[in-house]
């Protein structure tokens, strides 16, 4: 297990209260171990009720194993705990259910995210499961940011769409091997209806 | 039910479910170029479609089938289409400009960020008022909703583009429209079918250049009913009393007829009505209206306003006082000079 003992941001100790300096361990699951502070977990709903839920003291802290987050590898968990204490309390947006949903992307976070769209893919499948509402907003700003000026054709190629005759080619597909017998009784019926037939039966 | 919104809800649902998918699997390979949308969380792509303003949704919805008939689950249906028949627009929410550009090159689409419109080039085919209906087609398939205000303002004749596509959308929509707004020279056949079809909520505007005569024979339920015409119009008031304020310019209407309405006013005929204002060539100073002629009710006195609502108030002056049946208070004005008008301003209090 390889541990990174430090924050994965530089903690300002003057602005974290007294009662809120404990941090906690998570681990990924290719097994990297974070420290992030409680207030920067607040950020994420997920995580702040697991650790209420888990009512750890600073001794179950360093005692207890780290907790396991099973679906997000080190190099996603590491942006998202960055982003985190970046943002550690700050208060969470709340969805007036607007649209379109006027989101900025600050200068940390731009730079946050100045990363392969692999990655940027996982960190939006990370913050969905932590639910870190704030996260999402950019994250998925970003992706948005990607249609501007682009055609159908163009966002088609971007977003990985399948255009019309790639989702019939797929329906049938799907169909034929659902139901082998189909293809042959479309090709019968094709037949009789060149030989002049205008009933199957 | 019009068939743009007879698609059930299931199926709409069932298409969304085929595009998610839980699965982490790395089938995709990450490219700079390409970013797999629809293999993101359901909440995640839709916060994508969210921050999507209605215009970039729309050009997102046109690269797929399966996409226009998902982009609507960001709340869409709730949005208002304004049309312009004239300069070929589509405007969604008041805001976001869609305009139709007839060349004679390939059809092309470009969307200007500075300026706020999306500008989608058709090639002309000698058939204009088909564009604009194709483009409407395609807006309320994506977003699946009505539209609420059209606007035709076009003095030329032969230019009749706007009857075809307002009948596409009464015969496509069940909402009614919130606004109705004719200016030029239409054909009466046509106005008469719009009047007589044409569900409107709040505001019906008409103003007729070049047309001979118009009788109308409709009952609108709308709260405002305008109407100006260069040629006859003969209007049966009777028939406008549900509305709140009523605008009647160059009508037919004589002192006979006013007196008329005026009696059912006072008995109540006309419960909804705050305001109306008719101008008539026809107007003379031989006859009384409940008794009052026209000095009796020129504008010479106090000053009052009346507030219609936050958008319309009406700034009144003299006149004469009078009383319905029911206790209503009000107040009759009239031109003592050219042109020749009527007013009946119905206080609140």
């Amino acid at each position: 297990m390889s541990v990174e003992n430090a924050p994965v941001v530089d903690v300002d100790e003057a602005a974290i209260p007294v009662e809120k300096k404990m941090y906690y361990r998570f681990e990924s699951n290719d097994k990297k171990e974070f420290r992030v502070s409680e207030l920067a977990i607040q950020q994420s709903e997920t995580l702040n009720r697991l650790v209420e839920a888990m009512g750890y003291t600073s001794e179950d802290v360093e005692n207890k194993p780290a907790i396991a987050i099973e679906n997000i590898d080190g190099k996603t968990l590491k942006l998202v705990f960055q982003w985190c204490e970046h943002h550690k309390g700050e208060a969470i947006p709340v969805d007036d259910g607007s649209v379109p949903k006027i989101v900025e992307i600050p200068e940390f976070d731009a730079k946050l995210m100045d990363i392969d769209n692999g990655l940027l893919f996982k960190l939006i499948w990370a913050a969905d499961y932590l639910n870190i509402v704030q996260l999402l907003n950019v994250s998925c700003k970003k992706v948005a940011n990607m249609a501007q000026g682009k055609t159908p054709a163009q966002l088609r190629r971007v977003y990985l769409l399948p255009s019309d005759e790639e989702d019939e080619a797929a329906k049938r597909a799907a169909q034929e091997a659902q139901d082998p017998r189909a293809r042959e009784v479309e090709e019968e019926f094709e037949e009789r209806k060149r030989q002049g037939g205008n009933s199957f039966f | 039910m019009g068939l743009l919104y007879s698609k059930p809800l299931e199926i709409a649902i069932n298409s969304l479910s085929s595009f998610f998918n839980l699965d982490w699997s790395t089938e995709w390979s990450p490219t700079p170029q390409t970013f797999p949308l629809f293999r993101l969380p359901l909440l995640a792509w839709l916060e994508v479609f969210r921050t999507l303003d209605p215009i970039e949704l729309f050009i997102l919805s046109q690269s797929s089938k399966r996409v226009a008939n998902c982009v609507h689950i960001v709340g869409s249906k709730k949005w208002k289409l304004t049309v312009y028949v004239g300069s070929k627009c589509i405007i969604i929410n008041g805001k976001y400009k869609l305009f139709i550009i007839e060349t004679t090159q390939k059809p092309s689409r470009r969307y200007d960020k500075e300026v706020g419109a999306f500008f989608i080039k058709y090639e002309d085919i000698g058939n204009s008022k088909r564009e604009l209906q194709d483009v409407l087609a395609q807006l309320q398939t994506a977003f699946r909703c009505p539209v609420t205000t059209f606007y035709y303002n076009n003095v030329k004749k032969k230019n009749q583009r706007w009857f075809p596509v307002l009948k596409y959308i009464i015969q496509n929509q069940i909402q009614p429209l919130e606004s109705l707004n004719i200016e030029g020279t239409v054909k009466n056949k046509h106005l008469d079918w719009a009047l007589q079809n044409v569900r409107v909520t709040r505001i019906i505007s008409i103003r007729l250049f070049g047309m001979l005569k118009f009788t109308g024979n409709f009952q609108p339920i709308c709260e405002r009913f305008s109407f100006f015409s260069t040629g006859t119009l003969r209007l049966d008031l009777m028939m406008l009393k549900s509305c709140k304020l009523i605008e009647l310019k160059i009508s037919r209407l004589t002192m006979g007829a006013l007196n008329f309405f005026m009696k059912e006013w006072k008995a109540g005929s006309f419960p909804n009505l705050r305001y109306i204002l008719i101008q008539s060539g026809r107007f003379n100073w031989r006859d009384h209206i409940l008794g009052f002629d026209r000095y009796d009710m020129e504008e010479l006195g106090v000053s009052r306003r009346l507030v219609i609502d936050k958008n319309l108030s009406i700034e009144s002056t003299g006149g004469v006082d009078i009383h319905a049946d029911n206790g209503r208070k009000a107040t009759m004005q009239m031109s003592t000079g050219s042109p020749d008008w009527f007013r009946l301003i119905v206080w609140e209090d």
